[in-house]
């Protein structure tokens, strides 16, 4: 078969992330700050893990099921495993969530947190060998799947750390000393493959491909697009693995090198989604398309995000990682750019995949409406401009210590959620008026 | 390319068929015997869709052919990487099908020629299926378009249009020859 089918899973993916995105957003509101009686508090995590694997993860793995066909020009290896691995990752997310919540309540068994783990690690491991897969056969690499590839590596990497943690939490007989390292040390490399690899990277790679789709600039990104992916990659990579060194005991004699190291990464980590933004605003600049449709337009309102993200990055090294600011520019990385990146662009993948599904096969013989057609741009812009102010809101809830802004703030975003949600399944099974059959360009008729 | 290949091997499995015997171990036995410069012409009573991706996957192209009786005849033939168009010239990496479908010396010129540049996706394929509708069975349709239309190629194939792909400086260029095989369907009211 040439081309690329609609992915079966797909929706199904994206059903079930922003599920979890409401049932996350309305947990944080319901407790508050996170900054409000530690960072490992079990209720936290579940929050944090319901938005970074229900819904970020689930929603990065239903757009590269779909995605990576269409960069790499190759059918999917295999649709089933797709499926397989989204039943194996809910279940997985269900199992950990009940382990963190038996930690603070008498809800659920502590055993759960690793056996969650472990589903998801099967989830993640079935369909990131499927993706591989899919890649392997289209080398060379286009460029934006370069960043996908790298990406995949991470997911991996944070969910075996993941399961490692889990293992030191719910295991009682671990040494204590081997646990309380892991906790210390390992949770800042879950972290960073997971936000710095994982979901910066994939954001990055399906963003320079679908935004230099769907708003008609060039997709080869050059000498600067390179030096991005250079810059992420190797910043990301001596940061991890210095921070990895740095668990040992044999390397206490290097701790000063490689603390450079681990300080030098991240430098340059943050240099490559400097440059990013700056390509990103080529890219904008560069547009065929003047008149920007949602998707675009707040494409660009979450790149904005990224940006004062790392800033606030940078100001959490410089006042030597205050607590309000380092979560404060988490957040931001998550909820206005990453979550903000996904929220605008399902707005037209979704359309754009049921129209294939429901109309590719009528297009010429009937009329058929347009892509447009199935969604209300007017309707939906309040909405999304209403999320990027209340996650500005949020941020500022954070750095200064407004708990009930906060809770305020995540209150709405759940309903923004929802109501973005019921958008896109309108525009999964709306009846849209039948539009006028499209006149073909014809520039010359032998 | 299908052009290195010197000597055909036919297998017709029209009648495995007709008699109701699955042909596939026969094709693939067929497949694995041939020598280099050899490939494979099969015969079949309809077009063999899942027989593409299987010998796609051990690393045979094919061209297919509607013939006038109804039947179908697709040349199978060992992809050689070294005589491939450059990939680089359109800054994108071309699907291995497309690179396959290249063989159109005997379409007759195109009839339609659309310039589907700076229109958002999926409008290039609302524009080369509408305007594949107006042409006869048999006819070519040029199209340049700014990227591959991946969405595009499932429903050209549903339809049994063939398709050739080729990168170009200015974008992708697809010339599309009409089956007239949903016509006949039209006509059958099926």
């Amino acid at each position: 078969m040439l081309g690329v089918r609609v992915s079966r899973w797909t929706m199904g993916y994206f059903a079930a992330a922003i599920f979890f995105l409401f049932v996350g957003q309305a947990t944080l509101a319901w407790i508050g700050l996170p900054t409000n009686g530690g960072l490992g508090r079990p209720l936290l995590l579940v929050a944090v893990h319901l938005l970074t694997v229900g819904w970020l993860t689930l929603l990065m793995l239903g757009a590269l099921h779909q995605f990576i066909p269409v960069i790499s020009n190759q059918p999917l290896a295999s649709d089933k495993a797709a499926g397989i691995a989204l039943v194996l990752a809910i279940v997985g997310l269900l199992s950990l969530l009940d382990g963190f919540a038996a930690l603070a309540y008498p809800v659920g068994m502590p055993f759960l947190l690793p056996v969650g783990g472990t589903f998801l690690l099967l989830a993640c491991g079935i369909a990131c060998t499927n993706l591989a897969v899919t890649l392997h056969r289209a080398r060379p690499l286009a460029f934006s799947a370069r960043f996908v590839a790298a990406a995949l590596v991470s997911l991996l990497l944070t969910v075996l750390l993941g399961l490692v943690l889990a293992l030191s939490i719910a295991v009682p007989p671990m040494p204590r000393s081997l646990s309380g390292a892991m906790l210390s040390h390992g949770l800042p490399l879950h972290l960073a493959a997971g936000v710095g690899g994982w979901f910066l990277l994939t954001g990055m790679g399906v963003g320079y491909k679908l935004l230099s789709m769907f708003v008609l600039a060039p997709e080869e990104r050059g000498k600067l697009g390179k030096s991005v992916l250079l810059l992420t990659c190797v910043g990301l990579f001596l940061f991890w693995v210095a921070s990895l060194l740095m668990l040992f005991s044999w390397t206490t004699p290097f701790t000063g090198i490689l603390l450079w190291a681990k300080r030098c990464g991240g430098l340059v980590l943050l240099g490559g989604l400097w440059v990013y933004l700056v390509d990103m605003g080529r890219l904008y600049h560069t547009r065929k398309r003047r008149k920007l449709e949602l998707n675009g337009r707040f494409g660009a309102w979450a790149l904005f995000a990224l940006g004062i993200g790392v800033a606030l990055l940078v100001a959490a090294a410089i006042t030597r990682w205050s607590p309000p600011l380092l979560t404060a520019a988490f957040y931001l990385l998550l909820m206005g750019y990453l979550t903000g990146l996904g929220l605008s662009q399902l707005y037209k993948i979704v359309p754009f995949l049921s129209w294939l599904q429901r109309f590719g096969p009528k297009v010429g013989r009937e009329p058929v409406p347009r892509v447009q057609d199935l969604v209300d741009e007017p309707q939906a812009i309040p909405w999304f401009v209403a999320y990027f102010v209340a996650v500005g809101l949020g941020t500022l809830a954070m750095i200064f210590d407004w708990d009930p802004l906060f809770r305020g703030v995540e209150a709405a975003n759940a309903l923004i959620t929802l109501a973005i949600g019921v958008f896109l399944q309108r525009a999964r099974h709306t009846q849209p008026k039948l539009g006028e059959r499209p006149k073909p360009v014809v520039k010359a008729q032998a | 390319m299908k052009e290195s290949v010197s000597r055909w091997q036919t297998l017709d499995v029209r009648d495995d068929l007709r008699k109701g015997k699955e042909p596939i171990a026969k094709i693939l036995a067929a497949a694995a015997k041939l020598g280099p410069g050899e490939g494979l012409r099969l015969l079949a009573p309809f077009e063999p869709v899942p027989l593409y991706t299987v010998l796609g996957n051990k690393g045979f192209a094919h061209q297919t052919s509607p013939q006038k009786d109804g039947s179908w005849e697709i040349r199978f033939y060992r992809e050689t990487q070294d005589t491939l168009p450059s990939q680089k010239s359109a800054g994108q990496a071309l699907s291995r099908k497309a690179r396959e479908q290249l063989a159109t010396e005997d379409w007759p010129p195109p009839k339609l020629h659309l310039d589907n540049r700076g229109l958002l996706p999926p409008e290039p394929m609302m524009s080369i299926l509408s305007a594949l509708e107006t042409l006869q069975p048999g006819e070519v349709l040029e199209a340049i378009n700014d990227r591959e239309p991946q969405f595009l190629f499932p429903e050209l194939d549903a339809r049994g249009h063939a398709i050739a792909v080729q990168l170009q400086d200015a974008g992708v260029r697809l010339l599309i020859r009409h089956s007239g095989q949903h016509l006949k369907e039209r006509e059958e009211g099926v």
